[in-house]
């Protein structure tokens, strides 16, 4: 199924770990970034599950969390290197795109954090992603 | 129901195929039949139209025998209660529309259901005009009407839609949903636009070589397993507002309206009227006991 809209990782799955009826499914996007998500599926419900087959690492706008701190010491897992590519404000939320190696993903975050972080275009930030907010789409 | 077991020989491009269908149909469904190029589709509405003999095999439909090849019963075309409507539209060129209806009328046949599908398909402003001077869109619509005068229980589709543009083949559409409730048919169309398949059908069956190889809601059919997302539920758009720097979709989820916040691209091609897919992990809703 394409699905043309949200913030969209393509990658290959590196590495599966499963307990039960979950997974925790390592995605690699470049040498700099990778993903992972968890998801109520294991190589046995989901073919697609297996090492080396393409996928997509797929979350919402709003779910994307910014820092400018390059190494926090924070419990998300996805950690991603970005360049701030542009900046629409409006009064409550504001929508950021950034540039993440060759990948274009976009955040909707308040407009107060913002302005507390002072955030412009050019500026490196990191990408914080939730592993529960990632869904995978198989090719 | 229509029930349909049937074989039949035969030469595809690819070489020669044997159809080997078992397919049971309930009464008041969308069927979409889905499948490449070549896979028998088409042979499937043929055969059930009686416009191809399958050869093998028995076709019933609520109850009645249509096809049987061990009994020798072969309903023609004209006794078998089926509207059909192609690709190329096939309208007499020398009939006005209303005359392309009034010619399919069945001797003794209450002429007054020609007006009622000259008003239920839009046509009253274009009743007059010959077939050349019609748009795709419009000459399809006579063709869909046409196919309702003698009051069929099954419409049998042969991907009428694929020579539209998206907005005439949107609006036909919801033309074909209208109709098909309306007259309470079974209707059976040939399709590989999945967005139409999501749009109009509540059943897929999905051909291969001549045979059946799944069958499916489309949401099964197209989505289980392709997306993770656990919390998955089909809708109808009703609105989308623009609110600051994104959008407020309300959707309709059974009896349920459920409000979701999009972005502009994926509202980029969304209209309300649209069916939808919903999904989310299953790690956002909270449950709360009632």
């Amino acid at each position: 199924m394409g699905i043309p809209w949200m913030n969209r990782l393509s990658g290959h799955i590196l590495d599966i770990e499963t307990a039960g009826d979950l997974s925790i499914v390592t995605i690699a996007v470049s040498p700099s970034i990778q993903i992972r998500a968890i998801v109520i599926e294991t190589p046995g419900t989901a073919t697609y599950l297996e090492q080396g087959h393409p996928v997509d690492a797929v979350f919402k706008e709003t779910e994307v969390i910014l820092s400018t701190d390059p190494n926090p010491a924070i419990s998300i897992s996805n950690k991603i290197p970005c360049v701030i590519k542009s900046i629409e404000s409006g009064r409550l939320m504001t929508r950021v795109e950034l540039q993440c190696a060759e990948a274009v993903i976009t955040g909707i975050l308040p407009s107060a954090a913002l302005e507390e972080l002072r955030l412009e275009e050019g500026q490196s930030v990191l990408s914080l992603v939730k592993f529960n907010e990632i869904m995978l789409t198989a090719k | 129901m229509i029930r349909m077991n049937v074989e039949k020989s035969l030469r595809a491009a690819s070489g020669p195929m044997l159809l080997d269908l078992d397919i049971q149909i309930g009464q008041g469904q969308f069927i979409a039949l889905y499948g490449e190029s070549g896979a028998g589709k088409t042979s499937v509405l043929r055969m059930l139209a009686g416009l191809l003999s399958p050869g093998k095999g028995k076709i019933e439909v609520h109850g009645k025998v249509w096809y049987d090849s061990e009994h020798k019963v072969n309903l023609r075309p004209q006794q078998r209660k089926i509207g059909f409507v192609f690709q190329d539209y096939a309208l007499f060129p020398h009939l006005n529309v209303r005359k392309n209806l009034e010619f399919a009328l069945q001797k003794k046949q209450d002429p007054q259901i020609v007006n009622e599908l000259i008003a239920v398909t839009g046509l009253t402003n274009l009743q007059n005009e010959l077939p050349d001077t019609l748009s795709g869109g419009q000459k399809q619509r006579v063709a869909l009407a046409r196919a309702l005068v003698q009051k069929p229980d099954i419409l049998l589709l042969d991907e009428p839609l694929s020579a539209l543009d998206t907005r005439n083949r949107s609006k036909l559409q919801d033309h074909l949903l209208m109709v098909h409730k309306k007259y309470e048919l079974t209707t059976i169309m040939v399709t590989h636009d999945i967005g139409e398949i999501h749009k109009l059908a509540n059943q897929v069956i999905h051909l291969e070589h001549g045979k059946v190889i799944n069958t499916g809601a489309p949401l099964e059919m197209f989505s289980k397993n392709k997306l993770s997302g656990k919390f998955q539920f089909t809708g109808e758009v009703l609105s989308i507002e623009k609110q600051e720097v994104i959008y407020l979709v309300n959707v309709l989820i059974n009896h349920d309206i459920v409000r979701i916040i999009a972005q502009h691209d994926e509202i980029e091609h969304l209209k309300p009227g649209d069916k939808v897919i919903v999904a989310s992990k299953a790690f956002n809703p909270i449950l709360i006991k009632i």
